[in-house]
């Protein structure tokens, strides 16, 4: 059995002792709505999606996808080269590097030129005497992309290596805004230059295309109720859907309160981390 | 009960027993179409729509291809025309009875559009336009048949056909029939063309 949103409106419907289907898309409507409300309150935890977005080098943008709710790491993702296999073909490799959110950057559409970074030079500023203080110990012997990577405080090879003082955490110069109304994510100008595409991890509506949705089965008691209390509100039934409502707020605090309980697993992690055995004196 | 037995049984109430005066069985049978739809649908909306599903008919019926409007359809049989399209009961596939198509009121078509349940969760689905079901999210390969549940009209049964109607239907739908029939029994019959009203 798949637990779904067909699942939820063919239970409301066998309940209802409705012989036929008439209702089947006002019911699916309220279930999707149902769907959201538990989402949005995190009530249903299965929604975070990740996602490849390809970066238009002339606007510095990315279409975000139609299921967007809000972020939670984006990404550039940098191909490099790691030699030849055995049959002389390359092997590419892909490096994530998560970008700050830089809520400064305008977007000006069309007309934004992409600069040609200079990497180098910064990169020559911040590592000074030479190249082994500026990359970590597996980084691949390439050049170009790395330049803008370490401006942030780090610990290299056991060596503490100040960042760049007034830089943000992460990236100089890789960062991006999120321009929901476009429905675009936009970029500083230098990302280009080394980037195609953006890894998003964000978090999802949980709808598919077709306006189902896989549910977590604890949620089933919580979403049946929002969909009856919204269809005796429809048949203005006010009386039940007075009583369908009490019912979805109990069930929806059944809900939280399971996520939110503490498994036997997470008991013993606890003890574990907090409680020390002494030899008694 | 079927049709034929259901007008003599209300030619019978109404107490015509002289052959010459009979009342003709069509009127009963015409009288019947306007008077049921009205008492199943007080059955239905008191005891659920269950009513509805005793008194049906299931047809194979083909399926064709609407060039003006680039949809499918089938042309369903003239259903008993009950409120928000209830004489269609079902429309599916010919042998798999779990796999329903999912009815939408056409009008619905661009409200849709704007929201998630556009897509109906992955279902097919079909709207009526008068007598012809268009489908909606069709499946890929769409069949050449359909299998079509629908309520009759009496008229559009047979004679020998029974009419399965629950039997509280019946009785109300025989009361209903002889309360209208009577002022005709009531008025006396004038055959002189005089323009003048039967007195």
């Amino acid at each position: 059995m798949i637990y779904d949103l067909k699942y939820i409106v063919a239970n409301v419907l066998m309940e209802g002792n409705t012989l036929d289907e008439r209702r089947y898309a006002v019911l699916l409507k309220h279930a999707i709505n149902g769907f959201r409300k538990l989402n949005l309150h995190s009530l249903i935890e299965n929604t975070v999606r990740t996602e490849r977005l390809e970066l238009n080098p002339f606007t510095n943008t990315a279409n975000l996808p139609n299921d967007f709710i809000d972020w939670f790491k984006v990404g550039a993702i940098y191909r490099f080269n790691c030699g030849l296999d055995e049959q002389g073909n390359d092997i590419w490799r892909e490096r994530i590097v998560n970008l700050d959110y830089n809520p400064n950057i305008r977007g000006v559409g069309s007309e934004l030129r992409v600069c040609e970074c200079n990497d180098v030079n910064i990169n020559q500023a911040f590592v000074g005497s030479g190249e082994a203080a500026g990359y970590r110990n597996n980084d691949p012997a390439q050049t170009g992309w790395y330049g803008w990577l370490y401006y942030a405080p780090r610990v290299n090879n056991g060596q503490y290596t100040a960042g760049l003082y007034g830089v943000g955490q992460n990236v100089y110069r890789g960062s991006f805004v999120v321009d929901l109304p476009n429905q675009l994510l936009r970029f500083s100008s230098c990302i280009t230059h080394h980037v195609k595409e953006i890894l998003l991890e964000y978090r999802a509506t949980g709808l598919s295309a077709d306006g189902n949705a896989i549910i977590p089965q604890d949620s089933i008691p919580s979403l049946i109720a929002y969909v009856k209390w919204k269809d005796a509100e429809d048949k203005k039934d006010m009386t039940w859907a007075r009583y369908f409502m009490a019912e979805f707020n109990s069930e929806a605090m059944a809900l939280n309160m399971r996520n939110n309980a503490i498994s036997e697993h997470d008991w013993y992690t606890l003890m574990r981390e907090t409680l020390v055995q002494t030899p008694k004196g | 009960m079927n049709r034929l037995q259901f007008a003599d049984l209300v030619i019978l109430n109404l107490g015509y027993n002289d052959v010459d005066k009979k009342l003709d069985r069509r009127q009963v049978i015409a009288d019947m179409d306007i008077h049921l739809p009205f008492i199943l649908t007080q059955f239905a909306s008191k005891f659920g729509e269950g009513v509805l599903n005793n008194f049906t008919v299931t047809s194979i019926l083909p399926v064709s291809f609407d060039t003006g409007r680039g949809r499918f359809f089938v042309d369903v049989p003239k259903p008993m025309n009950l409120g928000g399209f209830a004489g269609i009961r079902q429309i599916g596939d010919t042998q798999n009875e779990d796999q329903n198509y999912v009815p939408i009121q056409s009008s619905f078509n661009s409200i849709m559009s704007y929201l998630e349940v556009n897509g109906l969760a992955g279902r097919n689905g079909f709207f009526l336009d008068g007598n012809r079901a268009y489908f909606r999210n069709q499946p890929v390969d769409m069949p050449s048949n359909v299998r079509v549940t629908w309520v009759p009209t009496i008229m559009n049964i047979s004679d020998t056909q029974e009419i399965t109607c629950p039997a509280e239907t019946l009785s109300m739908l025989s009361d209903k029939i002889v309360e209208a029939l009577m002022i005709q029994k009531q008025t006396p019959e004038n055959v002189i063309n005089d323009n003048k009203d039967n007195q």
